[in-house]
């Protein structure tokens, strides 16, 4: 989705501007020996990418580690996600750096293409191989009495974790459930996976699970196929086959973007309280800025692969600090609120392949300062919970602030 | 999503085979002629489009999915009807039937003053340039094989509006308007991105010099920041060509910022309609009310109230009795069940199909 688009031009609709800055041409055409090469240099790496993947008894001192802070069930370290494509490199997540504290809800937010749904297939190691592979940095899990670092963990005691400590919620639950197979059976799985139980408990444990997330008649719908049931109650089971196994973090992949407003509430609605019921944490990504305020306590936002802006959800709204962030915000009308004109961010976001070495967001910010030209820039801590990265509050820095990235 | 859609097209496409036989099943109704707005644009009334569900072994339909059910409204020139409702409640349908893709069931459709479900095929060509459609998905309404600089001056050339060699020339001014740079003239499809796209839809809509356009989801498609560049291009159009639109959506927030009036949509039949300003701060219709408790807004100090409706909208095939929302309706009476609300005016043109208001 994100490299498919290497003949896009750049920016959009700025008629004198566009002509000054792409050539008439294809700005991005390549040659295909050019191609031919960045193929073969891609197949280089990817076969050593591979090669470390497929060990299979990896000892387990390699993969412990430690959490920076011990109330964090995540935590993402500089976490690079790189796609080899015949048209270069795709950097669809560069330098990520957030945690996901016990018990909370993160909201990650974004435009398509950002980057938020391959940072959390990176946590489940379920990143498109073998072009899509894990470049550099740390995802520290927390398993309770010890904490695993996921990028090197091999993959037979990953499969360990997910669906047992990590579950996931998809967008679509129609794709992600197997339609020639009972709703029952893709329930029952999970636990006679990882539970070790027998069939008759696995049944019982279901039908508890279908209850829970308020279905009517369990019984019935443990004996029906996924196409039997609206859209709404498909979202239901799929997060009756996340819970089962009880896991420490739920990952919402744009949980609700298929479904109608009113069933929209519904689910909502029902992930809040099933969380509490089972005292997990949630990674919600969407970008719907109305979800994330409703369900965050605190909001990641992502831009072109990396994180631009970190707070609680009361910082991101309240004062928004990045550009973009801002005018995300006032780019979508609100209920209620009435404005004359939409504010919209000109152009679109850069080409993946070619990145500039600038801010990425310098081409389409109206408040550009001259230091934008520089390299990428720094975080700069603003509050003890808020993030930015912009020149605009260099001077806000505290003084133990800025990680480097 | 798409399969979904796919299935829901392949359904429409085979029911308009079959409905030419449909239009025969249908008795008319008598219905009292009334005198045509002469400052509506578009006037409906009583439209209803019925797809054949179930059909017997010789192809006699046996029930029928009631996609629009008597659906009555109109539009003055220059302004915007936003149609709101969940997925499956007709909006597309309602859209479509009014621009004649596919043939009414039942009603009658005054364009103009014009009765467009009485004309014939060629006087119908005729009229088509003054009515367009935006559809929702801009990545399969282009055709992969044209260049986008055709595929706008295709229907221009087809409906003879100039001579062929002043076409190029017309169609880069279009493209201009639109906030195409010309040099995208030659190139394809599928070197754009999803906002460029809809705006080379938009321009292939407007190349015409349509009065009325129907917005399928334009917006639905794109990310956030890029459906502000749409909006706004729409409204800028619309101030600069007059246009009148009907803006097809479930995104709440997008029809109360480009809609003058808002019809509300429930299983094919239109439960509110009335003033923007009016529908959103006293909406009147239990449906309407659930429907804008349940936006989430951005802003986490505001936690509104939120009335949380039970289930599933019922299948359309077959819908409840009574009021179609007694089901899941908060305020359900018993006379629900039983007696279909009349679609009454309550003052200034806001007009309700609910018992609640009737029995005083």
């Amino acid at each position: 989705m994100l490299f498919r688009k290497r003949n896009t031009t750049q920016s959009e609709a700025q008629g004198e501007e566009v002509k000054k800055s792409a050539p008439k041409g294809n700005a991005h055409y390549l040659s295909a020996k050019e191609s031919r090469e960045i193929a073969k240099s891609n197949a280089r790496t990817i076969r050593e990418f591979e090669k470390k993947n497929k060990v299979k008894h990896v000892d387990e001192s390699v993969y412990t580690c430690e959490m920076k802070d011990e109330n964090n069930i995540v935590e993402f370290d500089d976490l690079h996600t790189y796609f080899f494509t015949d048209a270069g490199v795709s950097k669809a997540v560069d330098g990520v750096t957030f945690s996901i504290p016990k018990g909370a809800t993160v909201g990650v937010v974004g435009e398509s293409g950002c980057g938020k749904s391959v940072t959390s297939l990176s946590l489940m190691r379920l990143v498109q191989a073998p072009q899509g592979q894990i470049v550099s940095g740390a995802i520290r899990f927390n398993m309770g009495d010890k904490a695993y670092d996921i990028t090197k963990m091999p993959l037979s005691e990953m499969r360990k974790i997910r669906g047992k400590q990590i579950a996931m919620i998809f967008q679509e639950p129609m794709t992600s459930l197997n339609p020639v197979f009972r709703i029952g059976y893709q329930l029952d799985e999970m636990s006679l996976l990882h539970k070790k139980c027998t069939k008759e408990e696995a049944k019982a444990h279901s039908i508890e699970m279908l209850k829970l997330v308020g279905i009517a008649a369990p019984e019935r719908v443990y004996r029906c196929y996924p196409h039997e049931l609206s859209g709404g109650m498909r979202q239901r089971v799929m997060i009756a086959i996340a819970l089962s196994c009880e896991p420490r973090l739920i990952i919402a992949d744009e949980p609700t973007t298929a479904l109608d407003v009113t069933i929209q509430a519904q689910i909502l609605d029902l992930l809040k309280e099933v969380k509490d019921k089972i005292d997990g944490s949630v990674m919600l990504i969407t970008h719907d800025l109305g979800v994330i305020a409703e369900m965050a306590d605190f909001v990641v936002v992502m831009y072109a692969g990396r994180v631009i802006e970190t707070g609680t959800t009361q910082e991101i709204f309240n004062n928004p600090l990045h550009p973009y962030t801002i005018g995300l915000q006032k780019s979508k009308p609100v209920v209620g609120r009435k404005v004359d004109r939409l504010y919209n961010i000109p152009g679109q976001v850069p080409n993946p392949i070619d990145m500039p070495n600038f801010c990425y967001f310098k081409d389409r910010c109206d408040r550009c300062i001259e230091k934008c030209n520089g390299e990428y820039p720094h975080f700069i801590q603003v509050s003890p919970t808020h993030r930015v990265s912009c020149y605009l509050y260099e001077d806000m820095q505290n003084k133990e602030g800025g990680s480097n990235e | 999503m798409s399969e979904a859609l796919l299935m829901e097209e392949e359904k429409e496409a085979l029911a308009t085979e079959q409905s030419d036989e449909i239009v025969e099943e249908v008795t008319e109704e008598v219905v009292p002629e009334e005198p045509l707005d002469p400052n509506a644009l578009l006037e409906v009334r009583h439209l209803s489009k019925h797809f054949p569900a179930k059909k017997n072994f010789f192809g006699k339909p046996l029930s029928y999915l009631k996609a629009v059910d008597d659906v009555s409204f109109k539009i003055e020139r220059g302004t915007t009807l936003g149609i709101v409702g969940e997925s499956g409640c007709g909006k597309t349908t309602l859209g479509r039937t009014i621009l004649r893709l596919q043939p009414a069931t039942q009603g009658k459709i005054y364009f103009n003053g014009i009765d467009i479900n009485a004309l014939k095929t060629a006087e119908m060509n005729a009229l088509r340039p003054q009515m367009q459609i935006i559809f929702q998905d801009p990545y399969s309404s282009l055709s992969p094989r044209m260049p986008i600089g055709e595929i706008i001056g295709e229907a221009v050339v087809q409906h003879k509006l100039m001579p062929k060699s002043e076409v190029k020339e017309y169609v880069l001014g279009v493209m201009k308007s639109c906030g195409l740079p010309y040099h995208y003239y030659e190139r394809y499809p599928h070197e754009f991105s999803g906002g460029q796209r809809q705006r080379i839809c938009i321009a292939t809509a407007l190349a015409l010099k349509p009065q009325f356009v129907v917005c399928d989801e334009p917006v639905s498609a794109l990310d956030v920041s890029i459906q502000a560049q749409i909006i706004n291009l729409l409204k800028d159009m619309q101030n600069k060509m007059g246009l009148t639109y009907i803006f097809i959506s479930h995104d709440l927030s997008v029809v109360e910022h480009i809609s003058d009036k808002v019809g509300v949509m429930y299983l094919g039949s239109m439960v509110e309609y009335g003033k923007t300003s009016d529908i959103f701060d006293k909406p009147m219709h239990p449906y309407t009310e659930a429907l804008f408790s349940a936006v989430p807004i951005p802003d986490p100090n505001r936690h509104a109230s939120r009335i949380i409706l039970s289930g599933d909208i019922p299948s359309p095939i077959n819908a409840p009795s009574g009021c179609k929302f007694h089901t899941r309706c908060n305020h359900c009476m018993d006379i629900c069940k039983e007696v279909a609300p009349k679609f009454k005016d309550y003052g200034e043109g806001h007009m309700v199909a609910c018992h609640l208001y009737s029995q005083d």
